[in-house]
């Protein structure tokens, strides 16, 4: 498949992959933000030293994995852009930071080592909760959820039609891409000559389509305000929800639990 | 009591090219006409007229009984539906349910008749099963079926379709035919197949650069071979296969 067949697709799937499975209740898309942004708050605030409570942390993604059955595979492969440049954040830590830490059978942990994996978590584990929100909530209703946190209206609509105009954008990227390459096939990628010309058209006929996109929406009643529908929930699912959710993640930050089940085994 | 009036109506682009010259003509309720004309012909800017997405016009324009100005365009829409072209653009969310069910709630229909008029449309175009589809996984003649339900979910009065029957292979093309056949209500069908609008339409409008050259019953004006070659198309095929079998048979 071509790599933008798999984009467009990618978005397709993700947006279509909250739909719940049988016998899961549904919970309110804002109950799921809310916790979603208090489980980033949380990890964002373990100091650069504290990788057993970090580490802690893992426990609602794999909690969520399982649930919504997500493949973190697929999901690494659709994100690995972005949990790279995450993972170089502290990479000269190592180089600056060289106090030891703890020594395990002789070897010396330096403090930049555990302060870089620390960091390295606290990024891959704030991207992934960020996908694991879209995927079992969708784009749609997580803007439902900021419109029930009241933010402007203006927003939310652009967002909505920005994921638009990224569909389009990617189908119309894709139908010049098999254009140039059967006209140029012993070519690899576009020739640099041909770049100006090809992004120039490409940006044309991406608002000529975002247009007859927009007048499409406009023949049905669109008037610039939100539209879906209130997503069907249980109060009472959500409620436990964000009860648990809240309880497990302050619990997780505020006690060292991995240190202290270790403590009953030894 | 007319759908659609059109007075004297003329209409030019930005770039000062006029399209469409003193068209004048008028469509009773619950009539089907075909709108045909060679290709820059005004057919399409015709259609796009009447929902006020072209832009100002001369002469007087009336869709559902109303003028079609600003201030009475969200009415208009509401009445008269838009299919278009190509259904890539018409169709813009995830799933077929998704995407029939943004007209009517856009007009703050509650969600249970939201989801009635849906699965009502679905069934006018026969593609009830396909509800839960995603739209990137359906064919082109699925999509065009979709298409039109989002319209459909609408209860428009009248329905303008422009090139219904555009990259449709042939059984997804009399599938189509039979659904535009069992619509009910007007509607104005703008079209280079001109054997679709001899099965669906009783009236034709032919265009011809942006002038009216012949209103008057289908089968009189797609059966006139010199009118039509001397606007830009040829016989329907059906009738070029009878006139062959009749030309054989006589010089037999």
């Amino acid at each position: 498949m071509d790599k933008m067949q798999r984009a467009v697709r990618d978005i397709h799937i993700t947006d279509a992959y909250h739909i719940p499975k049988s016998g899961k209740a549904e919970v309110h898309p804002l109950s799921r933000l809310l916790v979603t942004i208090l489980y980033i708050f949380i990890v964002v605030s373990f100091s650069k030293y504290e990788i057993a409570g970090v580490l802690g942390m893992a426990v609602y993604l794999v909690v969520m994995g399982i649930w919504y059955e997500i493949s973190w595979i697929e999901c690494i492969r659709k994100i690995w852009m972005i949990l790279l440049p995450v993972s170089l954040v502290g990479i000269a830590n190592p180089f600056f930071d060289r106090a030891a830490f703890f020594q395990i059978g002789g070897i010396t942990i330096i403090s930049g080592m555990i302060s870089l994996l620390t960091l390295l978590l606290k990024g891959i584990f704030c991207v992934l909760a960020s996908y694991c929100l879209i995927v079992t909530t969708g784009f749609s209703k997580i803007c439902y959820a900021l419109r029930c946190f009241h933010l402007p209206k203006e927003l939310i609509t652009m967002l909505l039609l920005m994921e638009r105009y990224l569909v389009i954008f990617l189908k119309e990227l894709e139908r010049m891409l098999q254009a140039y390459k059967v006209r140029a096939p012993r070519q690899k990628g576009i020739h640099i000559k041909t770049w100006g010309a090809f992004v120039g058209q490409l940006f044309l006929r991406t608002i000529d389509r975002a247009d007859i996109v927009y007048d499409s929406m406009l023949l049905r009643g669109y008037t610039g305000g939100f539209v879906g529908a209130a997503p069907v929930f249980s109060w009472k699912s959500s409620i436990l929800y964000v009860v648990i959710w809240v309880g497990v993640l302050v619990s997780f930050r505020l006690y060292p639990v991995f240190s202290m089940i270790g403590k009953l085994f030894l | 009591m007319y759908d659609i009036e059109i007075q004297k109506v003329s209409f030019a682009y930005p770039n000062g090219r006029e399209v469409l010259h003193d068209i004048d003509f008028s469509i009773s309720a619950g009539e089907c006409v075909g709108l045909i004309g060679a290709n820059g012909a005004g057919k399409s800017t015709l259609l796009k007229l009447l929902v006020g997405l072209a832009g100002n016009y001369r002469g007087k324009l009336f869709a559902a009984g109303m003028p079609v100005v600003k201030k009475n365009v969200a009415e208009i829409r509401k009445q008269v539906g838009f299919v278009f072209q190509d259904s890539d653009s018409q169709l813009f969310l995830s799933t077929v349910y998704e995407d029939v069910a943004f007209g009517p709630r856009n007009y703050g229909l509650p969600e249970e008749e939201v989801e009635k008029r849906v699965l009502h449309a679905l069934e006018k175009v026969h593609i009830e099963e396909l509800k839960d589809r995603q739209i990137y996984r359906m064919s082109g003649g699925q999509k065009k079926l979709a298409s039109i339900a989002t319209i459909l979910s609408l209860e428009p009065k009248m329905i303008l379709l422009d090139e219904p029957t555009i990259a449709l292979d042939p059984k997804n093309r009399r599938n189509l035919i039979q659904v535009l056949r069992e619509m009910k209500g007007t509607k104005l069908i703008a079209s280079h197949d001109l054997d679709m609008i001899l099965d669906t339409c009783a009236r034709t409008i032919l265009l011809s650069d942006g002038r009216v050259v012949k209103d008057g019953p289908a089968e009189e004006i797609l059966s006139n071979r010199t009118l039509l070659e001397e606007n830009g198309l040829e016989l329907p095929l059906i009738l070029q296969n009878r006139e062959e079998r009749l030309i054989s048979m006589y010089e037999m």
